[in-house]
């Protein structure tokens, strides 16, 4: 299994959210950052599936925390994910507050721990986020 | 993850040495749907070629324009010479007695430069047993990767290195220090450890059109293969004839000409703004 996270935007119920390559905001925003659990070594794209990834039920109790990375210790965040929907074990959500400075395209480092086991996942690229910095670089 | 509270800022790195602006000149990296409405607008990314299994087509998806964005990350790193995404770098230089003179004039090698974090003399035991003040190293050319060593304080004003007091507890720290008064040149006795390229992708549009050139043509190229059938038919009956040609597997040549034309100027451009571009002739 390779743990990853599948992006979702314009999420209100677990019948109605859109896929995502990306999810977007702008730094210093608050808002809600939604992604479904996927296995990346099942559905590939090569199979033709698109999005690529099985999606992925975790049991009952299982937790899970999204590492916003930054080279920058100081800026590195570590959120605790929720499930905002019981009827989909699927979907996660963390919570962006508008002191979280960070800004680009961070990689996020998951950790789901389920009741028998950990799993990680490295994702890359499934964030966006805006600055208005004008001398961000 | 580092930690940088004690790093040293130097300049910005783009625009280079800017103190203010009233636009934003970066972006973070380039998306799947940023690539395909700049560089691949109009172009049908399906296959030419059908599963024999399933009858369809194979289409470029998201995931798959990720992938080769990041595959043309890494190209685009190693052919300009240059850091995209930030990187600690740790390096070691030579002690020269001519570059110290100069002000202790270093090269790093990894370009853009935004901080220091730390100056230390190492020897080969790799324990720090003298760390230069922050205050002492000059930042100003940062961005193109030179630093240099001012001491504004009264430890340094002879200019005998001997002046300079370990710091650490290594062994034999005094007489690694004392060692460059008697050669002009010591391996590896500097060790620099600092932050190169650009702060967490907000990266100048240039790079990302950079990207945007090698991933398209990337995909170009490999579409292109699937139309690389017959090019002409004919057929004639008695007097009449019809013939048809088509440009076959050349078909987006146009395209990734342009492309190619364009990644070429980019990273000329690139080059130069960081000090990587190495010209020679003879005059």
């Amino acid at each position: 299994m390779i743990l990853s996270l599948r992006p979702l935007n314009d999420v209100s119920s677990v019948n109605s959210f859109e896929y995502a390559s990306e999810v977007s905001w702008t730094e210093g925003d608050s808002t809600q950052a939604y992604f479904q659990t996927i296995d990346a070594s099942l559905d590939t794209g090569m199979k033709g599936f698109e999005p690529a990834g099985r999606r992925y039920m975790s049991p009952a109790t299982s937790t899970m925390v999204i590492q916003i990375q930054n080279i920058d210790s100081g800026k590195v965040i570590n959120r605790t994910a929720t499930q905002p929907f019981p009827e989909d074990a699927s979907i996660w959500m963390i919570q962006i507050l508008n002191t979280d400075l960070i800004h680009g395209a961070p990689q996020l480092l998951v950790t789901l721990t389920e009741p028998t086991r950990t799993i990680r996942g490295l994702v890359k690229n499934a964030v966006r986020i805006y600055s208005t910095d004008n001398l961000c670089s | 993850m580092t930690d940088f509270t004690n790093a040293k800022t130097g300049p910005k790195v783009y625009p280079e040495q800017a103190i203010d602006a009233d636009y934003q000149r970066t972006e973070p990296l380039i998306t799947p749907e940023q690539l395909l409405r700049r560089f691949l607008m109009g172009i049908d990314l399906s296959s030419q070629m059908k599963d024999p299994l399933t009858g369809k087509s194979m289409r470029w998806t998201a995931d798959m324009i990720k992938d080769i964005i990041d595959s043309a990350f890494s190209t685009a790193e190693a052919e300009l010479g240059v850091n995209l995404r930030p990187v600690v770098i740790q390096e070691k230089h030579e002690w020269n007695r001519i570059a110290y003179a100069g002000f202790g004039f270093m090269a790093l090698r990894a370009r853009p430069v935004s901080k220091i974090i730390d100056l230390s003399v190492v020897p080969a035991s790799g324990e720090s047993i003298y760390s230069m003040p922050k205050t002492w190293i000059e930042t100003a050319y940062m961005p193109r990767g030179q630093i240099n060593v001012i001491p504004m304080t009264a430890s340094m004003v002879g200019g005998d290195s001997s002046a300079i007091s370990p710091t650490g507890t290594a062994t034999g720290g005094s007489f690694y220090l004392t060692i460059v008064q008697n050669t002009g040149w010591v391996p590896a006795y500097w060790q620099v450890t600092y932050l190169s390229g650009y702060d967490s992708g907000c990266m100048p549009r240039m790079v990302n059109d950079l990207l945007g050139c090698i991933a398209a043509t990337d995909i170009l190229s490999m579409l292109a293969a699937t139309y690389a059938k017959t090019n002409s038919h004919s057929l004639s009956i008695d007097s009449l004839s019809q013939s048809q040609a088509n440009n076959s597997g050349a078909l987006f040549n146009t395209r990734i000409t342009d492309l190619e034309k364009r990644r070429t100027l980019l990273v000329k451009k690139l080059k130069s703004l960081y000090g990587r571009k190495v010209f020679a002739s003879n005059v």
